[in-house]
């Protein structure tokens, strides 16, 4: 049986745990989940919560939280801005590493990430701008994977982040890192990700 | 002695598991003992690129001997060894026997049909932010 894990670096001693049945939490404080995000800018820091925001589990080590700056620049962890590419921002600088894991040695095609509004997976998010980004595949610039404003987003070509095919194995990881922020005021709680790959 | 013309032309489709089950023979049409022999097959384009590699000295996951004195062996390919693949090609088996001495025993062409049917899968993950 094919499996999803989704992993953040994040704990007492940094390792790749898995987030479980939890929230990505954006939020504007590295110290308060519950801290808003100030309308027009990105994620100061990124948390693992139990509901919308619900409590910190992140214990010692919060989740890396990767801002966009621009479409080639990035800030990690509330730092000074860098040029986004594999040598600035390695894996375990990423938000997320999304593992895939079949019994079988299998290959993967058509791998992408997406934002949706937490009910049907072609629909935008609302009132979220997100941006996603894989690692370790040369990429230099951010994906624009939901916007509100433009009504843009979903699992749809064009507006989803595709992710590099993979050989064939039985483990395949995606390391993503994943930025947004409120287009107005008040809770996004309609807003998740979602991956989706076909495989043989 | 090598068998010529072998090929599969037809209900080869990419993806798919495949088993290729052969019998080695001599001159005289008698079965090749093969016990003990290292086997090796291989895929390949016109151009010569070799596009899949299959050895015994892998394990019987690979090629399997089913009976060294019948001269029988079967080479196993799993869906993730075509995947990728969607030509004609030429394949070759290859005997190293229990003294050394090596006989290409088949080549053929295969041709390789693309397959569309793929698995899919889905994960999600909650996310939230509040904005102000």
């Amino acid at each position: 049986m094919a499996t999803f894990t989704w992993n953040g670096y994040f704990g007492g001693s940094r390792a790749w745990t898995s987030i479980a049945s939890n929230t990505i939490v954006f939020c504007g404080s590295t110290t308060d989940i519950t801290t808003p995000i100030t309308v027009g800018s990105m994620n100061g820091a990124t948390h693992i919560g139990n509901g919308d925001p619900g409590t910190d589990q992140c214990a010692t080590n919060h989740l890396r939280n990767v801002a966009w700056v621009s479409n080639t620049q990035f800030a990690l962890d509330g730092g000074g801005t860098e040029t986004l590419n594999d040598t600035n921002l390695i894996a375990t600088e990423c938000t997320l590493q999304i593992l895939f894991t079949d019994a079988s040695s299998v290959a993967t095609s058509n791998a992408r990430v997406y934002c949706f509004n937490s009910t049907t997976s072609t629909t935008f998010a609302p009132g979220v701008i997100a941006y996603g980004f894989q690692q370790g595949v040369s990429d230099t610039s951010w994906t624009k994977i939901n916007d509100a404003t433009g009504s843009t987003g979903g699992d749809n070509a064009g507006v989803r982040l595709d992710l590099d095919a993979q050989g064939a194995a039985t483990d395949h990881t995606f390391y993503v890192a994943l930025s947004a922020g409120p287009q107005s005021v008040g809770s996004k709680g309609d807003f998740d990700f979602g991956i989706a790959l076909t495989y043989s | 002695m090598t068998a010529e013309k072998q090929d599969i032309t037809e209900d080869f489709y990419a993806g798919n598991s495949k088993v290729i089950r052969t019998i080695t023979k001599k001159d005289d049409g008698s079965p090749k003992d093969i016990s003990g022999a290292e086997i090796t097959y291989t895929m390949v384009t016109d151009a010569g690129l070799v596009v899949l590699s299959k050895s015994s000295a892998v394990g019987t996951s690979e090629i399997e001997i089913i009976s060294g004195v019948g001269g029988e062996f079967v080479i196993k390919l799993k869906p993730s060894d075509t995947v990728g693949l969607k030509s004609t090609y030429r394949h070759h088996a290859n005997v190293v026997d229990s003294n050394g001495d090596e006989e290409t025993v088949f080549v053929g062409k295969v041709n390789i049909l693309q397959s569309y049917a793929r698995r899919y899968r889905t994960g999600i993950q909650h996310a939230y932010l509040r904005g102000s």
